[in-house]
């Protein structure tokens, strides 16, 4: 694979890139212009449905969303190794077959781990 | 490669994704029409023939909409977000093979009717859509505000989620095709036959066809787990701060990631533009083929969208790691077997 198979996609992102940028473009340069700039800052508060905004909207989260994330890389980078092995399992037969079974095999003790501990709740 | 070459390359660039974009519009209208008929109502049909233009009604109203940015918002991180949603959405279709066959276009034959050919696709195709959340996180925290962060927060830990079920559920058509080529993967199934016929990958792998679906909603953040933007506890999720255009392209990026998905599972599961009983189809044939098959794929969405509640939130996780991912890894396991004995090889 030359470099020069990659042009056809350079080209396509080149297009893909212009069509938001263009659009965005249109709101700058159609947009309706603020009409009450006398009215200053507090139409440009945060939306909390009419509830007065409190403190900034950055806070702490739950720990959840992180655990998910540690999750899910672990299991992405299974997929990593999946793929390649995949892609030539008709070529290595049934020695595939088994070296794929050991691979998931050791994935599963894993998983069934992350599952007796409880990561994959969610309160 | 010389100048004009390349400058062929971009218009064709330039017409698929400008077809895709008109695709878009009409499926909102398609979408709305829909959702009212199950509704018993009738839905916009004002603006032009059956409401037909309301999609560009549509367009010029958000034009004339402030661009406008809130207080406390990171205004680079404001204005980047929803670009580079819409831009991870538009490069998926880079890869997408509408039809294989040469179109001869007043005596100028042009290549075949996908933009590019890449050895790797398929990567590329689970990249750039996977890239897409980081469009919905980055706007997420740049609004500055308790909604759009947690709404973000949600639609990303949903989005890596379903990204693995998703993933694992298009690794049975890799293991028999053993390519990562969406052309030659849309071909894929000529090379497998059951009793002379050769069946698309829904039969070889059905599980993974359902898997896949399921996958495919979340991925696309649609009903019943549009959780991002579940409006009942979150306004509007992760794109409560935006208006005008800047919305436009959060919710075109969203269209236009259902249906990159839909046209990935069109050439994944049935067959990409292949017509059973005719093999030697023109490629007008194969593009009429593969748009009936997403437009197939695009109703189901709709109608489960007018038909199944919202799931919990905890309860969609649950699903998605409990339930679908030992499933997906069932059918990857029989379907490995299948394509390492080379049961039903033509």
């Amino acid at each position: 694979m030359t470099l020069e198979s990659w042009i056809p996609i350079g080209m396509f992102l080149l297009v893909a890139m212009m069509i938001p940028t263009g659009l965005i473009g249109l709101g700058f340069a159609f947009g309706a212009r603020n009409s009450r700039p006398d009215i200053g800052g507090n139409r440009g508060f945060a939306f909390e449905s009419g509830v007065s905004t409190g403190h900034a909207g950055r806070q702490r989260n739950p720990i959840d969303f992180y655990l998910t994330a540690m999750l899910f890389i672990i299991f992405d980078i299974e997929m990593v190794f999946m793929i390649p092995l995949g892609l030539v399992i008709q070529d290595l037969g049934t020695y595939g077959f088994i070296e794929l079974l050991v691979f998931v095999g050791i994935l599963a003790v894993g998983y069934a781990y992350v599952w007796g501990r409880g990561a994959l709740e969610w309160e | 490669m010389p100048i004009w070459e390349i400058l062929a390359l971009f218009v064709k660039g330039f017409v698929i994704a400008n077809l895709i974009m008109v695709v878009f519009a009409l499926m909102t209208w398609v979408e709305r029409r829909l959702l009212s008929f199950f509704q018993y109502r009738l839905g916009p049909n004002r603006v032009g023939p059956f409401g037909l233009l309301q999609p560009i009604a549509d367009l010029l109203k958000l034009i004339n909409k402030e661009n406008f940015k809130p207080n406390a918002v990171s205004a680079v991180l404001h204005l980047a977000a929803p670009i580079a949603t819409l831009f991870f959405a538009l490069a998926v279709f880079a890869v997408i093979p509408f039809g294989n066959e040469d179109w001869n276009l007043f005596g100028w034959v042009t290549p075949s009717s996908m933009a590019a050919d890449l050895d790797v696709g398929v990567l590329f195709a689970i990249a750039m859509s996977g890239l897409g959340g980081y469009g919905v996180i980055v706007g997420g925290w740049a609004s500055n505000s308790k909604y759009a962060l947690l709404g973000a927060l949600r639609a990303c830990a949903q989005l890596i989620s379903y990204e693995i079920t998703l993933t694992l559920a298009m690794m049975p058509v890799l293991l028999m095709t053993g390519t990562l080529s969406m052309s030659k993967i849309a071909e894929g199934h000529l090379d497998w036959s059951i009793g002379g016929w050769h069946p698309w990958f829904i039969v070889w792998a059905p599980l993974g066809f359902v898997l896949f679906l399921i996958a495919a909603l979340a991925e696309a953040n649609r009903a019943p787990f549009d959780h991002s933007e579940a409006e009942q506890e979150l306004v509007g999720g992760f794109h409560t701060e935006y208006g005008g255009l800047r919305y436009a392209a959060f919710a075109n990026a969203e269209y236009l990631h259902l249906l990159a998905i839909c046209a990935i599972g069109v050439t994944f599961f049935l067959g990409g533009t292949s017509i059973p009983g005719l093999p030697d189809a023109n490629a007008w044939l194969d593009l009429l083929s593969f748009t009936v098959k997403m437009a197939f794929f695009v109703f189901v969405f709709i109608w489960i969208r007018a038909t199944v509640p919202r799931l919990r939130y905890d309860r969609l996780m649950r699903m998605g790691w409990k339930a679908l991912l030992p499933l997906a890894t069932a059918q990857f396991l029989i379907t490995a077997l299948i394509a390492s004995q080379g049961w039903g090889r033509a």
